[in-house]
């Protein structure tokens, strides 16, 4: 356990973020002191860009009259307020007329501009990053130094009610696309200064943020630098979303598995948090990384937490069965009918037998007719306007429904056995572990058309190898099953009510394992 | 290995599976016949063998009106063995019989009285059988006749076989399960002789096979449990009617349920039904000589007063009755043994007791045990005890006769 770690870090050695991130075309230019060079510059490097705004004016201080400049992109950045202080503010206060050209910069900065988050830059990269990043960039002619305001505003969706993971009770916000009001609905939650956040930007061309989550002293060091690290790695033109992140940084490329959680519910990155795992937000995105993930995290859900521990363990139970169910169903029908029919009972058989008179195809042809038709639905169903939803509802029962077994292309068990397969894949809470299920089912069904429960067997024994042989960030994939943890039973297959969870996750928060000490509740004493 | 290297050989695997789906023994369910009796008979020198083929789509539950078929066929062929004529089968047979489902194996008389060994080796051999059917013996007919018999109710002959076998043991001890298995360790065991259930047919089988059997409110034509065959060795020698086959499951501890009928002294009878049987044979030796010890316990409650002046609220009653139904437990278990010892059959299983708890005595006995047994004196002690007296203390009879 403890040297899984080595690994990683001797095959790379860690670049300093600084060195990747801050990678440009072209030489960096200092900024020149004459405006005018100044802003010819930044317009040939935009192309004119027509939302480019630069408002120029002048000052008047006490010894001369200086040329000045404000640059920023329009729908980006406010400036209003920036205006107010330049055109309005500075003139009433009298702040220009104590100001000489030496100290002019040094005044704006201190006493004048009414924003909270303001830099001064002299390079010319800086400033092109500033403007795109939504600051505002006060030039004065005659000064090295430029000012960077903070007054990024651009149009953004609210929080609103997050629309993969639902819930009947628990909180209904979701993430966003804006990384700083995803950062703040985590922080809402965690009022800790010990909760720890750092930005880099990500890509060369996109400079999208990407900030990682944790709180210090839960999280393991060891965890957190490894994130670091593989976020330095990346090195490609944008990050659109962190879907992007996770292919980089995951440990097996080579899986159908997801071995980094996603989610779009604060709650959840709170809760994974205080587990102590990383969380990664990226701007522009609702769907925020947490690793390290564990298999049987993708079949909880957070309302988990809120329920009653009993109703929610046997929810967790009937999922793991449902689970069960998505990957076998059609496979051990299909070895069933076509090599063990002795294992029938004999009523049973007697029925699927007739079922089966007239039906063209193999019970295996026919499994993958019907399951592809499914696909094929459901993949419609996702990607088809809404207004159009109805009319995949109605061909979807019709092809896959009574006209098909009329139509005598299928047998009724068929349509039962693809209609609970396809009722138990939306029980996984998990979009992504739901995916990966549906592609092992099908690899699973051919085996079982080739060899019966042998190929069944044979392809549970790779399953749970290659389960077994994963790992998130050095954390193996299907602890606490295996390797067998009996105390973080605790919240695996079952949930134990919270004041029984002393403990958080062995594997994921090393050195830092107590999480409660509260007692079983009791009524008062007479 | 490098991931091109293995995406290859993924590849190569995954082509594989195609070109190999349909291997050497899948089949689908349209392309089999499912067996579901077995009848075995005698013809001249050759062997006959009877399989009931289900017509699955008859009895499938979505069937709408119209004529109905048949629901089963019966497929006929005789060969020198049994192996044969079943592939002789296959020249009458549109699809391959598939035998795993098969619920009953009817052996006919005459067979049964020649010798039943060479039936049972390819039922065992074959790795399709599933060795969980039953054997019964057609008594004075061929296991044909008893095959063909179309049976309302139940729509598929071979289960009524089966479920009627099942519950006349289970709530009437006159009839004895046996399937392959022990069948064949009885007949291996010198210590005990096969005694299987016996079936007649009531009525002209040639009505029983058609579709008349089945218009009738009463059946012209039945199947019905007739007592036990007796084997001797794997040939038949004999009969137990029912009398002395549920006495043959008082002393095999067979007995799930059944029914005691004990006389009222004041007459008229009361009926006990049995609910638990527990039977130990022992063998003892006394003075150097061999005895059997068995012995019944039973628990049961009344089931039925039909006598009027009984006060079974008196444990004294009780005490009579349980005395009297002692009786009459031994009486069927001694007929039974006198009937197997005319017989010479040791169909109880004396001979693996004596084996089991005297091994140096067996030895010398086992050569000529037939002898032996039927000179055994056997001990029966029944000890019943009734728990309950049902719903109602006394019988509503009792105060029809006060009046």
């Amino acid at each position: 356990m403890r040297s899984i770690f080595k690994r990683n870090q001797a095959n790379h050695k860690a670049k300093t973020t600084e060195q990747v991130f801050l990678k440009q075309q072209g030489p960096n230019l200092s900024k020149p002191t004459i405006l005018s060079e100044t802003l010819e510059i930044i317009r040939k490097n935009t192309g004119n860009s027509t939302d480019l705004i630069i408002r120029q004016f002048q000052i008047d201080t006490a010894d001369v009259s200086i040329d000045a400049a404000i640059v920023y992109l329009d729908g980006m950045a406010d400036s209003t307020t920036i205006m107010d202080s330049l055109l309005i503010d500075g003139k009433e206060t009298g702040i220009y007329r104590n100001a000489t050209s030496d100290n002019l910069i040094q005044k704006l900065k201190s006493s004048l501009l009414k924003v909270g988050d303001i830099k001064t830059i002299t390079d010319m990269d800086s400033i092109h990053i500033a403007i795109f990043s939504g600051d505002a960039i006060v030039l004065v002619d005659g000064s090295a130094e430029s000012i960077a305001a903070g007054v990024r505003k651009w149009s953004e969706r609210g929080v609103t009610e997050p629309q993969s993971q639902t819930v009947i009770r628990g909180p209904r916000e979701g993430f966003s696309e804006s990384i700083r009001i995803n950062t703040a609905l985590v922080r809402r939650k965690i009022k800790d200064p010990n909760l720890w956040l750092e930005t880099n930007p990500i890509g060369r061309i996109s400079k999208t943020d990407v900030a990682i989550m944790f709180i210090k002293g839960i999280a393991n060091e060891k965890v957190v630098n490894e994130v670091r690290i593989r976020l330095a790695r990346i090195d490609t033109d944008a990050i659109l979303e962190s879907g992007y992140i996770e292919e980089f940084i995951q440990d097996e490329t080579y899986t159908p598995f997801p071995t980094i959680y996603n989610t779009e519910r604060p709650d959840v990155v709170a809760a994974g948090l205080l587990e102590g795992r990383v969380a990664i937000l990226v701007d522009g995105t609702p769907f925020v990384l947490l690793a390290p993930a564990l298999f049987t995290q993708f079949l909880q859900t957070a309302e988990d937490y809120y329920q009653r521990a009993d109703i929610s363990s046997l929810l967790r139970i009937l999922r793991f069965v449902s689970l069960f169910i998505a990957l076998f169903a059609p496979s051990i029908y299909i070895a069933i009918t076509t090599f063990h029919q002795e294992m029938i009972p004999t009523p049973l058989l007697i029925n699927f037998a007739a079922q089966r008179e007239g039906i063209p195809f193999p019970a295996f042809v026919e499994a993958i007719l019907m399951e592809v038709t499914f696909e094929i639905l459901r993949e419609a169903g996702v990607r088809m306007p809404r207004a159009v939803g109805q009319a995949v509802s109605i061909v979807g029962a019709l092809v896959i429904g009574q006209a098909a077994v009329e139509a005598g292309l299928v047998g009724p068990t068929m349509v039962i056995i693809v209609s609970i397969t396809a009722i138990s894949n939306f029980v996984i809470p998990s979009y992504s572990l739901g995916i990966s299920v549906r592609m092992m089912r099908f690899i699973l069904m051919m085996l079982a058309a080739s060899f019966g429960l042998f190929g069944i067997l044979v392809g549970i024994i790779a399953l749970v190898l290659h389960l077994c042989s994963l790992r998130s960030f050095g954390i193996p994939y299907m602890s606490p099953f295996g390797p067998l943890d009996m105390e973080d039973q605790n919240d695996n297959l079952i949930r134990l009510p919270h004041w029984l969870q002393h403990r958080r996750p062995r594997y994921i928060s090393q050195g830092n394992e107590i999480r409660e000490k509260s007692t079983q509740p009791k009524p008062p004493e007479p | 290995m490098s991931i091109r290297t293995k995406a290859v050989w993924l590849l190569l695997v995954v082509i594989e599976l195609f070109i190999l789906t349909g291997c050497w023994n899948r089949r689908e369910l349209n392309e089999l016949s499912i067996a579901s009796a077995f009848g075995f008979d005698k013809k001249k020198d050759q062997y006959q063998l009877t399989v009931q083929v289900i017509n699955a789509s008859e009895i499938s539950a979505n069937k709408s009106g119209g004529k109905r078929l048949p629901v089963i066929t019966q497929q006929l062929a005789g060969g020198a063995t049994i192996f044969e004529s079943m592939r002789e089968l296959t020249k009458t047979t549109p699809r391959k019989i598939y035998s795993s489902h098969i619920r009953i194996v009817v052996i006919g008389e005459k067979l049964a009285r020649e010798g039943i060994a060479p039936v049972l080796d390819i039922l065992s051999r074959d790795h399709e059988l599933r060795t969980d059917f039953y054997f019964i013996i057609a008594k004075g007919t061929k296991a044909e006749d008893i095959l063909k018999v179309l049976t309302p109710l139940e729509k598929i002959p071979s289960n009524k076989l089966y479920s009627s076998l099942n519950s006349a043991q289970n709530s009437w001890g006159v009839t004895s399960k046996i399937d392959l298995h022990e069948l064949i360790f009885d007949l291996v065991s010198k210590g005990k002789d096969p005694a299987l259930a016996a079936i007649k047919i009531s009525g002209d089988p040639e009505i029983g096979e058609s579709q008349k059997n089945l218009d009738s409110v009463h059946p012209p034509v039945t199947q019905e449990y007739d007592g036990m065959a007796v084997f001797h060795e794997d040939r038949l020698v004999g009969w137990l009617n029912p009398f002395e086959s549920k006495g043959y499951n008082f002393i095999r501890g067979q007995i799930k349920s059944t029914i005691v009928t004990v006389g009222c002294p004041s007459g008229g009878k009361i009926s006990i039904e049995l609910l638990r049987e527990n039977t130990k044979v022992k063998a003892r030796v006394n003075d150097g000589k061999l005895n059997m010890e068995v012995k019944i316990q039973a628990e049961g409650n009344i089931g039925e007063v039909a006598c009027g002046s009984e006060d079974i609220s008196n444990p004294e009653t009780i005490k009579g009755l349980e005395l009297a139904a002692n009786k009459e437990i031994e009486r069927m278990a001694s007929a039974s043994i006198t009937k197997a010892k005319q017989l010479k059959s040791d169909i109880f299983g004396f001979g693996n007791a004596v084996h089991r708890s005297h091994r140096q005595l067996w030895y010398p006995l086992e050569k000529e045990w037939d002898e032996h047994f039927v000179h055994l004196p056997v001990n029966i002690e029944a000890e019943l005890s009734i728990r309950q007296t049902g719903s109602v203390v006394e019988s509503f009879l009792q105060k029809m006769k006060g009046d």
